[in-house]
């Protein structure tokens, strides 16, 4: 019999985290700002948003994976209670990997070109589990067979080069998994990836979840990868959450302007395809800082003066679990000027 | 993998036979001649020319280049114009070169590829820059001078160690190998060994600078790239150890091109040995071709050109080799 840790304690906690990156001779950049989410045990959390909106700093931070020199790391960061931040290296060492692991977006990057794939996987299981030779060896082709890998035994001894995108990131996943872990981070696993593959992809992460308890940190810009799989989505913009509900919340009443306009870009199979997509106009670079308010303003249609009247707070939805940080959201009678 | 030696090896022979050619020209090209080397300063215009009759350098050159062929096809590579068998003094002096060669490029990995490695992980701190700028000046530093530095301040002045030959005259050895420090330690003849691993020592040096300056900086500059790599962030992120994050998943990686480079540098060892080996007196190939060039003795340096140009191409074949079981994605069956 299992004993079930107290469903209290979230498996991650993430408090205000603020990450400024400070290089000599420029200006600090504060790339993730005051985010705060948590995941339970056999919970799956989506983090959305555009390219450079801070998911995958936010990622590395919580694995400590951050470098040392020029960056400033601010607010919380709790694993099972552990608190992260200011953990020694030798014990920070320790969790990575059999506790917490991570899943990268491009594999053939992510992995060792020069190490066999099983290699890969069986360094990690002597690290974090004792194992070592056949042991070792015999795990790993368990391993890659649970992911779906086909005759293990031989795609053991390949390459990374050897084997196809999907079958890059199965492994990729079988190592994250190898030792365990309560918390799987995968950012962005199936960008790299063919469409039919993503959704394999996918399914085998649910999957994962679902036996395994996982708590698994879904970071994409994909809100259809979201739909398929998260219990609650954080929406990321420029360093800050500006939504965060249940799935089904989101999906059902979004507030955030840059919410909805991400759902509105995503490409529908039973849409007219005569209409365009209808992507949000600007890029991240328009910016305004956080500070003198909306950042999201300049690509905003329902952008009044008073969005720019300083950092708009949280507001949440009453009766609902849903925050969102719009000043002026759909449903509000028009400011009169 | 036969096929590919065996391939590269049959390239060896139309990259020899246009060497060949150059080298021929260009060494009749040279001012002077072998006549002017041979005969005393009164020597007669009748002298000369009877001399040069007989060397066969009154011929056309093409004729001249023929007859070089023919001697070639036999492997014979003529005589020096002492008398004695080009082939001969090859053999006798090659081992000299290799072991020196070996010496310094050992020299230049033992110690550039950890330092380089340890410069690239303290990057900007003090070891860093005296490394880098160690190497700059080990670059910029002709040979030459360099041995020259070097025998007179450890050999001459201090004393310290030998300053030339291979090993203290009057030394009795068994020549198996021609490698002085392999014979001494096959034959049980310790002593000898020793005398010359203590003769290798300074000229080794003077040779290593250039190949040391540039292993530190490629090891330097690639263990950085590596570094940056997505793999080794994965490698953080599974927890391994420090040992192991920066064996197997950084230097393994960071030594591909270094390997490279490597091969490609016993090029400038060679042509470093011929200045080295002067200096020191060493007796190998390259003071050998130092003195062939000086008195225009054309046999000995188309013969030892050739030589350095086969050992050049071997040596890289062997550096593709060692390469393909470096990285797999590199193979040679294509
Ligand atoms: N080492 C660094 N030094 C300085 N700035 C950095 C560094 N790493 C990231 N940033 C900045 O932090 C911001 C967030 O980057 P991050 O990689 O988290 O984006 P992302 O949301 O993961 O984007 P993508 O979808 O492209 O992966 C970016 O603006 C980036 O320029
Ligand atoms: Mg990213």
């Amino acid at each position: 019999m299992t004993v079930r840790r107290e469903p209290a304690t979230p498996v991650l906690t993430v408090e205000d985290l603020s990450i400024t990156f400070t290089q000599r001779g420029a200006a600090p950049t504060r790339a993730v700002d005051r985010v705060s989410f948590e995941i339970g045990a056999g919970e799956v959390v989506g983090l959305v948003g555009e390219s450079g909106c801070g998911k995958s700093v936010t990622a590395l931070a919580v694995m400590g994976l951050l470098a040392d020199r020029n960056v400033e790391i601010g607010g919380r960061i709790a694993y099972a209670g552990t608190e992260l931040l200011g953990l020694p290296r030798k014990r920070m060492r320790d969790l990575r990997g059999a506790d917490l692991a991570m899943i990268f977006q491009d594999p053939l990057s992510a992995l060792n070109p020069v190490v066999p794939v099983g290699r890969q996987i069986t360094e990690m299981l002597s690290r974090h589990r004792g194992l070592r030779g056949r042991d070792a060896d015999a795990e790993a082709v368990q391993l890659l067979g649970r992911v779906g890998i086909p005759d293990p035994e031989r795609r053991l001894k390949e390459y990374p080069h050897q084997m196809s995108g999907g079958m890059r990131q199965r492994a990729m996943i079988a190592m994250a998994v190898s030792c365990g872990p309560r918390l799987l981070i995968a950012d962005e696993p199936t960008t790299a990836l063919d469409v039919t593959i993503q959704a394999q992809v996918l399914e085998l992460l649910k999957d994962l979840v679902e036996t395994e308890g996982t708590a698994l940190l879904m970071i994409t810009h994909d809100l259809g990868v979201v739909a398929g799989l998260c219990d609650r989505v954080n929406v990321l913009y420029a360093g800050r959450v500006v939504e965060a509900a249940p799935r089904h919340e989101l999906f059902g009443n979004p507030v955030h302007p840059y919410t909805t306009g991400l759902l509105r870009s995503i490409p529908r199979m039973d849409g007219d395809r005569g209409v365009p997509l209808n992507p949000i106009r600007g890029s991240v670079n328009d910016l305004v800082a956080w500070a003198d308010g909306c950042a999201f303003a300049p690509r905003c249609d329902r952008y009044e003066l008073e969005c720019l009247a300083g950092t708009p707070a949280v507001t949440e939805l009453p009766g609902v679990d849903h925050e969102h940080r719009c000043v002026n959201p759909p449903g509000t009678p028009a400011v009169v000027r | 993998m036969v096929r590919y030696v065996v391939t590269r090896l049959l390239q060896l022979i139309p990259t020899l036979f246009g060497l060949s050619v150059l080298l021929f020209i260009w060494v009749r090209a040279l001012p002077g001649g072998p006549d002017t080397a041979l005969l005393p300063e009164n020597a007669t215009a009748a002298d000369r020319e009877r001399l040069r009759q007989d060397l066969g350098l009154n011929d056309p050159i093409w004729v001249q280049y023929a007859a070089f062929l023919a001697r070639l096809a036999q492997l014979d590579f003529g005589h020096t114009l002492r008398g004695r068998a080009v082939s001969t003094e090859l053999a006798e002096r090659f081992p000299a070169t290799i072991e020196l060669a070996f010496v310094a490029m050992l020299i230049a990995v033992v110690v550039g590829i950890p330092l380089g490695y340890l410069a690239a992980r303290n990057r900007g701190r003090f070891l860093d820059v005296s490394a880098v700028g160690g190497s700059l000046i080990g670059i910029c530093t002709p040979v030459f001078f360099l041995a020259f530095i070097l025998k007179e301040i450890f050999a001459v002045r201090l004393g310290w160690l030998p300053s030339s030959s291979r090993l203290t005259p009057g030394t009795s050895y068994t020549d198996i190998t021609g490698l002085r420090v392999v014979d001494g330690i096959i034959t049980g003849e310790f002593h000898v060994a020793w005398d010359a691993v203590v003769h290798l020592i300074l000229p080794a040096l003077a040779l290593a600078s250039i190949p040391l300056a540039v292993v530190t900086r490629m090891t330097r500059a690639s263990v950085m790239e590596t570094l940056g790599e997505d793999f080794v962030r994965t490698a953080e992120s599974k927890g391994l150890t420090a040992r192991v994050i920066q064996f197997r998943h950084v230097l393994r990686n960071a030594m591909l091109p270094v390997v490279t480079a490597i091969g490609l540098l016993t090029g400038a060892l060679l042509a470093g040995a011929v200045l080295t080996e002067s200096v020191f007196a060493f007796g190998g190939i390259g003071s050998f071709l130092f003195q062939a060039t000086q008195s225009r003795d054309y046999a000995a340096i188309m013969g030892t050109v050739l030589l350095i140009a086969t050992v050049f191409v071997v040596v890289n074949l062997v550096v593709d080799l060692l390469y393909t079981v470096l990285d797999p994605r590199v193979t040679v069956d294509r």
